[in-house]
């Protein structure tokens, strides 16, 4: 017998002693896998909590607009009707000449107004109207026979209705306007009874008072500093191209290179600082956070070669990188990817007022963005005989990537604290988001929508 | 028991480790360098079960495939650790040939503690081929090698193990001879 035939006999005896040979394995083993299988459930809850997360800050975002919004209705409003006695004006901003006649009430024409604005309207008029009596020196208040406690302006008092009027004579006039003027706060002496008198002790006869008038705020596009949240959606897809990787070369597959991979919707969030370079043009910076996947599969029916060796045209042998898992001619191998972007955005934002409360918004700028990548591998079984799946835990890289970023879109001031912009906008990666050594490169490029709460600091 | 492996329930999972933890850790004894090892081993393997289990598409033996993944897993976690196949120096060389019936007077788990002082290189290889009965190709294929190191490594790896026989006999004789 030789030595080849003996080494086959003890070969094959040594296969049949321990080929089926089985040991107990240790009572902390099952205890150590179910915690490992815990932890790898962690990142399914955390993604999870993820979309929790996003939905609350869209919530968030919806509330503040609200609250924004609703904070300036209420601040100027009052709950309350009151009455106020005027008399029809003559024309707008005028102020008509003081004269008994016009110091006199008229009972049955009265405007009921609400009285927030109709507080907002005689605060606002209230120094034009000390103005001119000033002035003309000439009027003061007649001076009341009945004292009145001086309400709060901001909560108005009851209106207090004496019971008949009295018109002035030419001497209590002039015996009214030697006297001294009253400023805020004061106790109002009427001298007359029968007068709708509202809550406001200087001006209780609003007479004096030009009309109300709607007056349309203006607010300059760009703050001194302002500060956002801005979320989006955005469609993002993969350009491919080869790698410097050595192998690259002699990777045969036209599915991998040259092409563009399906793509992923990808949300982000992020936060800024906006910085008023001119009155139109703002330079913001900030955070942004992205999270997407990629998959592409590879299909080796149609490679005939090698890509490592290149000697043998019927066996494949695609070796990962990193796991060292093979895979065989006839199969699918499907690839994913998973990205998590830390981005710091650098723009230039110019506003073009259209009105009051509108702008067109062009935005140019660079982001700095760290990529976090994870890959899983999912095989064929039944023809390559395994399967690898490499765990996102397993498989992490890093790579800085710069991106181009360009949006335009319409700007609304709420109010003079908030503005929201929705802009459509496209993220441009400049280079791969992958190491340059790997088989391919690949640049993501993203379309997607920006909306944003803005606040104006200052 | 399968199905609840796919739906991830923890019994199930419990169920499947009971039932094949002591046969693919013999497996893993093979491959590894010693109990320790083999038991992260048959940890890492395991997690790729679970997570894999959802490609089994019934076809063939469920233990044949549980034990292909846990193969694999060692072969991976071997070559993670990015050890290179040298050819490892071989001290001594006997003309003397084993006689097989050695190996029948010889437990599994003595052979299982002899295949674990193989270097590293051939353990690898010469579980796959002469163990688990891959052919150089596909050996050369997961492990990257050409084929014909696999096979000089195979043959290397059975020179090896024959000293090791040798050298287990004589220690076991010498132990004879001294008890009387």
């Amino acid at each position: 017998m030789s030595d080849w035939q003996n080494q086959d006999k003890v070969t094959g005896k040594l296969r049949d002693k321990v080929y089926n040979h089985s040991e107990t394995p240790s009572d902390a083993l099952w205890e150590k896998l179910d915690a490992r299988l815990n932890a790898l459930a962690a990142p399914e809850r955390k993604r999870r909590v993820g979309w929790y997360w996003i939905a609350a800050i869209i919530a968030g975002m919806t509330a503040g607009l609200w609250a924004a919004i609703h904070f300036i209705d209420e601040k100027d409003a009052v709950p309350a009707k009151v009455q106020i006695t005027a008399a029809p004006p003559k024309a707008e901003n005028e102020v008509p000449k003081l004269t008994p006649e016009l110091l006199q009430t008229s009972p049955e024409k009265t405007k009921i107004l609400v009285a927030g604005k109709a507080h907002k309207e005689i605060k606002k008029n209230r120094k034009y109207s000390e103005k001119k009596i000033a002035e003309k020196n000439k009027v003061m208040p007649a001076q009341p026979e009945t004292t009145l406690v001086p309400g709060q302006p901001e909560e108005p008092s009851e209106v207090i209705t004496t019971k008949e009027t009295k018109e002035l004579t030419p001497a209590q006039l002039t015996e009214n306007i030697s006297k001294p003027q009253l400023t805020i706060g004061d106790p109002i002496v009427i001298s007359f009874k029968e007068i709708k008198f509202p809550d406001f002790p200087l001006h209780g006869n609003t007479k004096l008072l030009p009309p109300p008038v709607e007056r349309e705020r203006c607010f300059t596009p760009v703050s001194a500093f302002s500060i956002a949240i801005v979320n989006n959606v955005s469609y993002g897809i993969t350009r491919y191209s080869p790698g410097s990787n050595a192998n690259a070369a002699r990777l045969d597959n036209a599915k991998l290179t040259n092409q563009i991979s399906n793509g992923r919707v990808a949300p982000s969030f992020g936060l800024s600082a906006g910085l008023r370079i001119t009155d139109r043009l703002m330079l913001s910076a900030g955070f942004r956070r992205t999270i997407y996947s990629d998959k592409y599969t590879y299909d080796i029916k149609k490679a005939v070669s090698d890509p490592y060796k290149g000697t043998d045209p019927t066996l494949l042998a695609f070796n990962y990188k990193h796991g060292g898992d093979s895979i065989m001619p006839g199969s699918t191998y499907s690839f994913i990817n998973k990205f998590y972007c830390s981005e710091v955005p650098i723009t230039f934002s110019y506003y073009v007022p259209m009105n009051k409360r509108w702008n067109v918004v062009l935005d140019a700028g660079v982001s700095f963005m760290k990529v976090t990548y994870a890959s899983a591998a999912y095989l064929d079984i039944d023809r390559v005989g395994f399967v690898v799946v490499q765990s996102l835990t397993e498989y992490p890289g890093y790579k800085m990537v710069t991106n181009l970023n360009l949006g335009m879109g319409m700007s609304y001031r709420l109010n003079g604290k908030f503005s929201v912009e929705a802009s459509p906008y496209l993220r441009y990666g400049l280079n791969s988001i992958i190491k340059d050594n790997s088989f391919t490169r690949q640049s993501p490029a993203f379309f997607g929508l920006n909306a944003t709460l803005r606040y104006h600091a200052f | 028991m399968i199905e609840g492996c796919i739906r991830g329930e923890r019994v199930f999972q419990k169920a499947l480790y009971d039932k094949y933890a002591s046969k693919m850790l013999g497996v893993c004894m093979r491959y590894a360098e010693s109990r320790e090892e083999a038991e992260d081993m048959l940890q890492e393997g395991f997690i790729r079960v679970f997570q894999s289990i959802v490609t089994y598409q019934k076809l063939g033996s469920f233990e044949g495939w549980v034990r292909r993944v846990i193969v694999f897993t060692a072969i991976n976690i071997y070559k993670s650790r990015l050890r290179k196949y040298k050819d490892e120096p071989m001290h001594e060389h006997h003309d003397d040939v084993v006689n097989e019936d050695v190996i029948d007077k010889m437990s599994a788990k003595e052979i299982v503690n002899l295949i674990q002082l193989l270097p590293d290189g051939y353990r690898v290889i010469f579980n796959l081929f002469a163990i688990e009965g891959y052919s150089h190709k596909e050996i050369a294929e997961h492990l990257d090698i050409a084929v014909g190191t696999s096979k000089s490594q195979v043959a290397r790896a059975r020179m090896y193990i024959q000293q090791l026989l040798l050298k287990h006999n004589k220690s076991l004789y010498e132990r004879l001879a001294k008890s009387g």
